[in-house]
């Protein structure tokens, strides 16, 4: 499943495990906002 | 949305990750736009504020910064919030991503399209009548409507003053409860700034607590149907409950429908007394959603002066008699279980629907909602199902003032065999 589907508690431990930044992930936003 | 993306780029690179962090740090959100955030439009779907960019955030947008939230910007609403589907005259009608043929739901159904499609992690809406469960319901996510008080309403708009202190509150949204869970621990807690806000401080219930609390289920009011998946919905959560080892059994208050006039009276008939400064020389430039909203509150007898202020004052009496009856009738079972409306998502402009044989006017569909906003107790909604045509079906989980901690336990023992899916048009 896309990371921005994931529940915000799912978001927030890859976030703290470094999996990914959030400037990665504010980009995974944007990008699903741009496509909606 | 208002958004911006450099902004959010620049919001985002800020954010470090360390033990010192928020429980937020990091995290996308969305805002509805009648809460103030700083920077962004908070028009409340009206012209008469188009271009309204507050200075300053509300206390529960501060509070998101504060634990480390990124916010994407605010989200769609209808005028003045009065609506069950999102549409306006500045930015269109908001639709459903399970089906664009159908509303968001509203009032914060731009807070519900953004989360359900994966624009957006989690966020807050607002509630003097449904306004974060109808649109959570209609598209499949989850939403809490925290017992007011519990969230500073300092910095929504319009203010939450006189009757709209105890009807409406702030509210998070999201795809899990667990999600819910931890807004409503980040967000919630008295500030000065809000005279209504209670020093009530957050309390975890954990599942074996909340397994002690019997419940009271009922699949409808017996005033107006809901569609026959509606009903499948609340029993399939019923007997899940069960499973778990709740007590579940079939109760319904005698109060409700005494709840709901009392709610009309104040969300419906003071609530267009007080847009009435607003809106006068302005009725050419109002959308037809509001428009739709004041027809059916001038259809009342209008009334003025001692008339108006004998009607009102009874009303306030009457609904502290009535939140008395109510909170007596939960004593046994203090979490009900129950439709969140009559219906799954309808095509917008829709005004009635023909469910079981009956014609169920639109706001008598959402009745289900309203009555726990008379009580100013916390409802959550969970997905659950979907009807026939493909559209999400929720279910509503009400307490009594102050026990949303377990209202959200109880809405998470649903969830684990339920829950959110991703709508087809966002994978």
């Amino acid at each position: 499943m896309a990371v921005t589907l994931l529940p915000a508690t799912e978001q927030l431990s890859l976030l703290r495990r470094r999996a990914i930044t959030p400037l990665e992930l504010a980009e995974e936003h944007i990008a699903q906002i741009r496509r909606s | 949305m208002d958004f911006d993306a450099e902004r959010v780029r620049t919001q985002a690179a800020r954010v470090r990750l360390d033990l010192n962090s928020g429980p937020l740090a990091g995290l996308p959100v969305t805002v509805k736009s009648s809460i103030s955030v700083a920077g962004y439009r908070c028009e409340i779907g009206s012209v008469l504020h188009r271009g309204n960019i507050p200075e300053k955030n509300a206390v529960v947008v501060e509070r998101l910064l504060a634990a480390g939230a990124v916010v994407l910007g605010t989200t769609n609403c209808p005028e003045f919030l009065m609506a069950y589907e999102t549409e306006n005259l500045l930015y269109g009608s908001t639709r459903n991503p399970w089906n664009v043929e159908y509303t968001a739901g509203g009032s914060s159904g731009g807070e519900a399209a953004a989360i359900s499609a994966g624009m957006s992690a989690a966020g807050l809406g607002s509630d003097s009548g449904g306004s974060v469960r109808e649109p959570a319901h209609f598209t499949g996510i989850c939403a809490l409507k925290p017992t007011a008080g519990r969230f500073p309403a300092a910095g929504h708009l319009p203010p939450c003053l006189g009757p709209f202190s105890f009807l409406g509150s702030i509210g998070p949204m999201a795809r899990t409860v667990g999600d819910l869970e931890l807004l409503f621990e980040t967000l919630s807690g008295q500030d000065d700034t809000d005279p209504n806000s209670a020093p009530v401080a957050h309390r975890a219930v954990s599942l074996e607590e909340a397994r002690r609390v019997p419940i009271g289920w009922f699949e409808d009011d017996g005033v107006v149907p809901v569609t026959a998946e509606t009903l499948a919905a609340v029993k399939q959560a019923a007997r899940a409950l069960e499973r778990q080892g709740f007590t579940v059994k079939r109760f319904r208050p005698e109060s409700l429908e005494a709840a709901r006039k009392l709610w009309w009276v104040f969300f419906v008939q003071c609530g267009a007394m007080l847009y009435e400064p607003t809106i006068r020389g302005h009725e050419d430039e109002l959308s037809p959603t509001f428009r739709d909203f004041l027809a059916i509150a001038r259809a009342e007898v209008p009334l003025t002066g001692a008339s108006l202020a004998d009607f009102v004052l009874e009303a306030w009496v009457e609904s502290d008699k009535v939140r008395g009856r109510l909170l007596e009738e939960m004593r046994e079972f203090p979490i009900l279980l129950c439709p969140v409306c009559s219906t799954p998502a309808f095509r917008p402009f829709e005004r009635s629907w023909t469910v079981e044989g009956k014609t169920v006017a639109y706001l008598d569909a959402m009745r289900y909602t309203q009555w726990f906003n008379l009580l100013g107790g916390p409802a959550a909604v969970v997905p659950v199902s979907q009807s026939s045509e493909g559209l999400p079906i929720g279910v509503q989980i009400a307490g009594r003032p102050f026990a949303d901690e377990l209202v959200l336990a109880v809405a998470a023992a649903v969830e684990s065999e339920f829950g959110y899916r991703p709508p087809p048009m966002a994978m």
